[in-house]
């Protein structure tokens, strides 16, 4: 149990581990992925900055044409009118210096003189044979009519390393004015505009932020520097500048990126590693974004290129930062997680131990219990036992198994064993049918089980049981045993021995009986006495009178005779019903049952009967009336002498049961025996074995009535020579309380 | 003279055996009665010296009869005839002063013999009482 929770926790820690790590590659991957797309976003951003840095620029360029063409169209400038050239050209260039043009300038048809304004408004007329320069070459051609033409050209006075762009414009005599009313149509030579395209571009680009300090530069379409916002780097080559300045990078992506792509005149983005930005140096991957500068008009044509770039840190910052950020909140989440199933698993298994405690508490609980109804129903000194609908044993007690089996039966001292040790007799049980063990002639019968199957009641009978020779009382309860939906599952049964209290009923019913019949008997003895005592008186009187030769004497005799039997039977009877009247005399049964002795010894000489004493002295006395005693000795002696008509053993013991505080008197014979079915009539008045005018049936009531008066017991044992051919015989015991007198019973009490 | 003997039983055929019994074997004038309740009028009329009653009578119990006779004679001795089962109402009437009982159903000699216990103390006790008058005339003589 424990190993596996250490199992478990330790797996759980493993798992745990395993997902951080997972969470960390995966996030490692999503920052990788998160930077392309940002990357990307950024690029795309930067393109957007620079399609538009260079749609500016050519726009700014076709509006710069177009005034120059609109300068062109102008009569003045067309037919360089000596009033007005200058003055048309200043206005026009007043407008186009703020974009960098540094001169506007007409070389006129014959190519021998250039007039010019510069931007600090020189008027100059310079001649020169242009005639044979490239320019004028190139505007004259007819082809070139309305186009334009790009050749890089150098000032004259210190704008060195400045690129100066010359820009031409072939020019037509095609307007008309005062002087010229008509177009002749010719071609006059061309316009110049001398361009600073530093300044042209760098107006535009030097605005451009990308990020926090990424910016723009752009080349023209030799691939010179015509703006960077490293200065030296402007009109040099961009494809030597950088290596000069930074030996040990390698620039070639950059260059090619360049060559391929941005003088090319294509849009895209890209990366490339670089070894500064701004005040940084060292190896610094950047994010490039180019667009192309397309001049319209230029003959032939003519694209410049505008970059935008920013270091890749720009974007790794914004997402490291963010990402730091996520990574902690993921810490925190997988942290509270980790925490959370912690305290889970902790809680759930402080749970498992608390409810592992609890069910093993539970268990124990239930074991105990379990022991204890064990204990109880193995303990009972009843038959406990339960069985199913087919009336077969489904369980049994030990005692019960050992009751019905007889082995609580102790044949040699024809008594119930008081053990509290049985051997485990049940296997021999279950399964059998309960009809094999519970007798039907007992009412105990299988329609019974099913009975209360089919009712659900429970039901107590009380039936007869016979184990080897001995006769049982039992009282069976069946209770049906029902599941939760109220179905009979089983039938439980507890049978108690009650032969003992069927006994003691028997007893009481006995002692009723004889109450009730003491009454009846004295009130009778009563009105017989009176008429017997006139008879026996006049037969007596007769008796005296008559001669006893005579045959009158004879039959008063027999009347006398009868006469005297009836007063027998009526003092027995009158002596039985005392027991209601009171006397508080106190007797030594020792002493008494001398007297008794006495009086038989002789009897039991003639009858061979050997008399055997077995008195306890300092024997206590009872309360009981002496001459009443003396009567129930008596009558038992009298008893077990009849019993014994071959003669025998009488055994008389006396003694003192200081437990139960009682005084006990058995005389055993060794005679016939009572028969069984006699046993319980022994104390019926009337009931009699001796032959009619022998006995009156009334000792045993009379005995028993005296012992019942004085709070006594009197008990019986017996078999006869069929039930035990050796030991039979009857033994009588007389229990009788002590006396204790008033100071006696103070002292106890004190 | 003879003496008297009141018999009380409220049972008739016992009342004439004890008288015959009594007249056939003694001297003794027998006067009977079956009812108890006339007794005192016949101890007014006449003196007995003995009184012999059964101890169970309706009307009146024989204890009973023994408290209203020693109202008007207490000198007078009685016997008392008893069943065996009422020995202790027997006792009882001994305790009352009844001179001695009889249990029934009982013998002639029995009966006869208690009787003449009885008279026996009878005359003594009248000799007693005459000695005893004797006595007190001698001391009343001696005086005057």
């Amino acid at each position: 149990m424990f190993i596996q929770t250490k199992k478990f926790i330790l797996s759980i820690g493993l798992l745990t581990v395993a997902l951080l790590i997972a969470g960390l590659i995966v996030g490692f991957y999503s920052l990788r992925y998160m930077k392309e797309i940002v990357s990307e976003q950024f690029n795309q951003q930067q393109l957007e900055l620079a399609t538009h840095a260079g749609r500016q620029l050519e726009n700014q360029f076709l509006n710069m044409i177009q005034d120059v063409t609109i300068l062109n169209q102008s009569p003045s400038v067309q037919y360089l009118e000596k009033v007005s050239w200058a003055n048309r050209i200043k206005i026009t260039l007043s407008t186009l210096q703020e974009t960098g043009v540094l001169e506007i300038g007409r070389v006129d048809g014959s190519g021998k003189k250039c007039f010019a304004v510069t931007s600090k408004e020189e008027v100059r007329i310079v001649p020169g044979p242009y005639a044979s320069q490239e320019p004028f070459l190139w505007s004259k051609k007819p082809e070139h009519k309305n186009r334009i033409s790009l050749v890089p050209a150098n000032l004259k006075n210190g704008t060195t390393g400045r690129p100066i762009m010359k820009i031409i414009i072939p020019t037509y005599l095609e307007s008309v004015d005062d002087a010229h009313p008509v177009a002749l149509h010719r071609y006059a030579g061309y316009i110049y505009l001398l361009l600073d395209t530093r300044y042209f571009v760098a107006e535009m680009l030097k605005e451009i932020r990308s990020g926090k300090t990424g910016y723009a530069w752009a080349i023209d379409n030799d691939g010179n520097f015509i703006y960077h916002p490293v200065p030296e780097f402007i009109g040099k080559n961009a494809f030597e500048v950088r290596g000069q300045r930074e030996a040990k990078i390698s620039f070639d992506q950059i260059n090619r990126i360049q060559k391929e792509k941005m003088l090319r005149g294509v849009q895209g983005t890209s990366s490339y590693v670089s070894g500064w930005h701004r005040g940084m140096r060292g190896n610094i991957n950047k994010l490039i974004a180019y667009a192309p500068v397309r001049l319209r008009g230029t003959s032939p044509s003519i694209t410049w290129a505008v970059a935008v770039v920013a270091p890749a840190t720009e974007v790794d910052e914004v997402i490291h930062a963010a990402y730091l950020w996520q990574f902690i909140m993921q810490g925190f989440i997988i942290f509270a997680i980790i925490l959370g199933s912690l305290s889970i698993i902790g809680y759930e298994w402080q749970y498992a131990k608390t409810l592992k405690s609890e069910v093993e508490r539970k268990t124990k609980d239930l074991q105990r219990s379990e022991e204890q109804y064990k204990k109880l129903v193995e303990g009972a000194q009843d038959i406990i036992f339960s069985a199913d609908r087919q009336g077969r044993f489904l369980s049994l007690n030990r005692y019960g198994a050992n009751f019905l089996r007889g082995e609580l039966f102790d044949p040699e001292t024809q008594e119930s064993l008081k053990t509290r040790h049985y051997v485990d007799h049940t296997g021999k049980f279950i399964g059998k049918e309960l009809a094999e063990f519970f007798p039907p002639n007992g009412f105990f019968h299988p329609q019974l089980i099913e009975e209360i199957w089919r009712t659900g009641r429970p039901k107590t009978i009380e039936h007869t049981f016979k184990i080897r020779a001995n006769d049982y009382w039992l009282s069976t309860q069946l209770i049906a045993i029902k599941d939760d939906q109220g179905l009979v599952q089983e039938v439980l049964g507890i049978s108690r021995d009650i032969t003992e209290k069927k006994k003691i009923e028997k007893q009481m019913i006995n002692t009723e009986k004889l109450a009730s019949l003491g009454l009846l008997a004295a009130g009778v003895a009563h009105e017989i006495n009176n008429p017997l005592g006139v008879i026996l008186g006049y037969c007596d009187y007769m008796l005296d009178k008559i001669p006893p030769e005579d045959k009158v004497h004879k039959v008063l005799e027999k009347i006398e005779r009868q006469g005297n039997h009836c007063k027998k039977v009526v003092e027995n009877l009158l002596s039985f019903s005392r027991y209601t009247e009171h006397s508080d005399t106190i007797s030594d049964i020792n002493l008494n049952l001398g007297n008794v002795f006495s009086v038989v010894e002789n009897n039991l000489m003639i009858k061979k009967i050997q008399l055997k004493k077995n008195l306890e002295a300092n024997l206590p006395r009872v309360k009981a009336d002496p001459v009443q005693l003396q009567q129930v000795f008596l009558n038992l002696i009298t008893n077990a002498v009849a019993a014994m008509p071959k003669g025998g053993t009488l055994t008389v013991i006396t003694r003192w049961n200081i437990y139960a505080d009682k005084v006990e008197v058995v005389i055993t014979d060794t005679g016939t025996g009572i028969r069984k079915e006699h046993r319980e009539k022994i104390y019926d008045p009337f009931f009699t074995t001796k032959k009619v005018g022998e006995g009156t049936g009334l000792g045993l009531t009379v005995t028993y009535g005296i012992i019942d008066h004085y709070q006594g017991l009197i008990q019986l044992e017996t078999k006869t020579e069929e039930e035990d051919p050796v030991n039979h015989g009857t033994s009588f015991t007389v229990i009788l309380p002590v006396y204790h007198s008033k100071r006696e019973a103070e002292k106890k009490g004190a | 003279m003879a003496e008297k003997i009141l018999i009380v039983d409220d049972e008739m055929d016992m009342l004439e055996l004890l008288e015959l019994i009594i007249t056939d074997r003694t001297d003794y004038q027998v006067v009977t009665t079956n009812s108890p309740l006339e007794v005192p009028e016949l101890l007014k009329k006449d003196t007995f010296d003995l009184l012999i009653t059964d101890l169970r009578m309706p009307d009146i119990d024989g204890i009973e009869l023994i408290e209203m006779v020693k109202q008007i004679d207490d000198q007078i001795p009685f016997i008392i005839i008893t069943a065996y089962g009422t020995i202790e109402s027997a006792v009882e009437a001994m305790r009352k002063g009844a001179f001695d009982y009889i249990t029934k159903p009982f013998r002639q000699e029995q009966i006869l013999l208690t009787i003449e216990k009885v008279m026996k103390w009878r005359r003594l006790q009248k000799e007693n009482m005459a000695l005893k008058a004797e006595l007190e005339k001698i001391k009343k003589g001696s005086h005057g």
